[in-house]
């Protein structure tokens, strides 16, 4: 264990030095400033909404995270570690890390903005089952986006346009899959293998409060799909190898 | 022990490596050599499990530690303490190891003022040498070396040399890609030429073979002659030839020079 431990406390590291977090952050801001310059919103609605831009922002952070290790680098730790799986799946535990930090400062940057303006954000006033809704939903599409985010990388799709081109479909189709499926029916069969995050979401939008209830249950099919994508993303990243 | 099993690599229809059988012993040190591109570093990597051949197999008993140092270590953000201070803990060693380890083979490879730049600042040969230090951190089973002495000094070659010497007496598997003879000649047991895809003995060093070396001293005014080498002396006009094996080079030139002689040259035998 100290050793996946040590192994994500220096992916970290080298995350942090390599800056590529720095234009997924900016897109984030900017929906933030467009997102709370109308007031007041609904807390639920918000979040839910939230929860859906967090799972692009992912996708942007997830796709970076596979381009921080040199490939060399790549090698002399897995043979360090004596285990391919081990790597990758310290890999998907640092993407759960980034997936929680990200939710954390989703959930309060719309908190500390309301109450710093006199509680003027939201239609009402912040409740406990809110934070808790709000961050179980944030962080489980968050998830998701990661893992759709490093399901393409280079190590497993060598051709990297192709990757990032997929990455794109993928994530634009997991937005529109609801009207997609409404328009031609038949398409949800093949519809059902993108990313559930709409379909979880829609379960909010109308919501006044958060029934914990139905966040658990969103909760652990979110959990759930992206568990299956980080799986699938250590199972061909070991077997693939190098070459 | 490691067996190659009928290994054939493709890339791109081009057949690389073609039906390569043989097995490495435990503590065996071989050297691959040939032409840039012909499936050396293939080879390597195929025996670390990193790449999968086409077709055959490598059997490797399980839990060996295998560490590898590669024809271009790549530059990073991190500084390279940092780097190999993450490397010794994914080893497993103890804080206080580590930073004496560290401390030591920063001092030896003469990098210890470059440990708190960041390694994207560093020269090609002083990557190398930080590529040389994680691989040395900690003892391995089996060390993979893909062209290891390129971009580095002379001094440090020797000291590279003479660490890699000291793992093979702990018997350590040295499995090596190279072109410097030098290094063939110091290392290696086996050294098999790739050439149309096949792998070619070239030379076998007979286990257990020692290399001699011949030292020249000068006398001073009160030199004496130590009991313990009498037996591999050859007096000179100007002093003498002392003859000793590889290992015992060092006390000898210690011993030669407290009893007052000086040391003008020193060459291998062969």
């Amino acid at each position: 264990m100290r050793v996946i431990n040590e192994f994500v406390r220096y992916q970290y590291k080298q995350y942090v030095l390599s800056a590529k977090y720095v234009v997924p952050f900016i897109g984030l801001f900017a929906v933030f400033g467009v997102m709370y310059s109308v007031t007041p919103i609904a807390v639920v609605s918000n979040f839910a909404v939230m929860s859906l831009v967090l799972f692009m922002f992912m996708i942007g952070i997830g796709m970076t995270c596979q381009e921080i290790e040199p490939e060399v680098s790549e090698q002399i730790i897995i043979l360090r570690m004596q285990s391919a799986r081990k790597y990758y799946i310290g890999q998907v535990l640092f993407s759960g890390i980034l997936s929680v930090a990200a939710a954390v400062f989703t959930l309060c940057y719309p908190i500390l903005f309301h109450y710093w303006h006199n509680k003027m954000l939201f239609t009402r006033n912040i409740q406990a089952s809110d934070i808790i809704g709000g961050f179980l939903l944030m962080s489980a599409c968050s998830f998701v986006g990661c893992m759709v985010g490093g399901i393409f990388s280079p190590r497993i799709i060598r051709e990297r346009k192709a990757g990032t081109a997929l990455t794109i479909i993928c994530a634009l189709v997991s937005l529109v899959k609801i009207g997609i499926a409404d328009e031609f029916p038949v398409s949800k069969y093949i519809l059902w293998i993108m990313p559930p995050v709409s379909d979880m979401v829609r379960w909010f939008m109308k919501e006044e409060y958060f029934q914990m209830g139905k966040v658990i249950e969103a909760f652990f099919i979110l959990m759930a799909y992206g568990s299956v994508l980080a799986v699938i993303k250590v199972e061909l990243s070991r077997i693939r190898r190098f070459g | 022990m490691i067996a190659l099993e009928h290994i054939v690599k493709e890339y791109d229809k081009k057949i690389i490596l073609n039906d390569i059988h043989f097995t490495i012993e435990q503590g065996q040190s071989l050297a691959f050599t040939g032409q840039n591109g012909c499936g050396k570093s293939t080879l390597l990597k195929i025996i670390a499990g990193l790449v999968r051949p086409t077709k055959g197999c490598v059997c490797l008993e399980k839990g060996k530690l295998i560490h590898y140092v590669p024809e271009h270590f790549p530059k990073m953000n991190l500084t390279a303490r940092r780097y190999l201070s993450y490397m010794g803990k994914m080893d497993n060693l103890e804080d206080a190891a580590l930073e004496t380890c560290l401390h030591e083979l920063a001092e030896e490879f003469f990098v210890s003022n470059m440990l708190d730049i960041p390694m994207k600042y560093l020269s090609k040969g002083s990557l190398q040498k930080i590529g040389v230090i994680q691989a040395l951190l900690k003892e391995p089973d089996i060390l993979l070396l893909d062209e290891p002495l390129s971009g580095q000094d002379v001094m440090s070659q020797q000291v590279f040399i003479q660490k890699i010497q000291e793992l093979q007496k702990h018997h350590v598997t040295i499995l090596m890609s190279c072109h410097e003879p030098y290094l063939v000649d110091a290392i290696a047991d086996e050294v098999y030429r790739f050439a149309d895809g096949k792998i070619v003995l070239e030379s076998h060093k007979p286990a257990g073979e020692v290399q001699w070396y011949h030292m020249f001293f000068v006398r001073t005014e009160k030199a004496d002659i130590p009991e313990k080498w009498k037996g591999h002396l050859q007096f000179t006009e100007q002093g003498c030839i002392l003859r000793a094996a590889d290992g015992e080079c060092d006390r000898a030139i210690v011993e030669m020079l407290e009893a007052g002689w000086n040391l003008r040259g020193m060459r291998c035998e062969k």
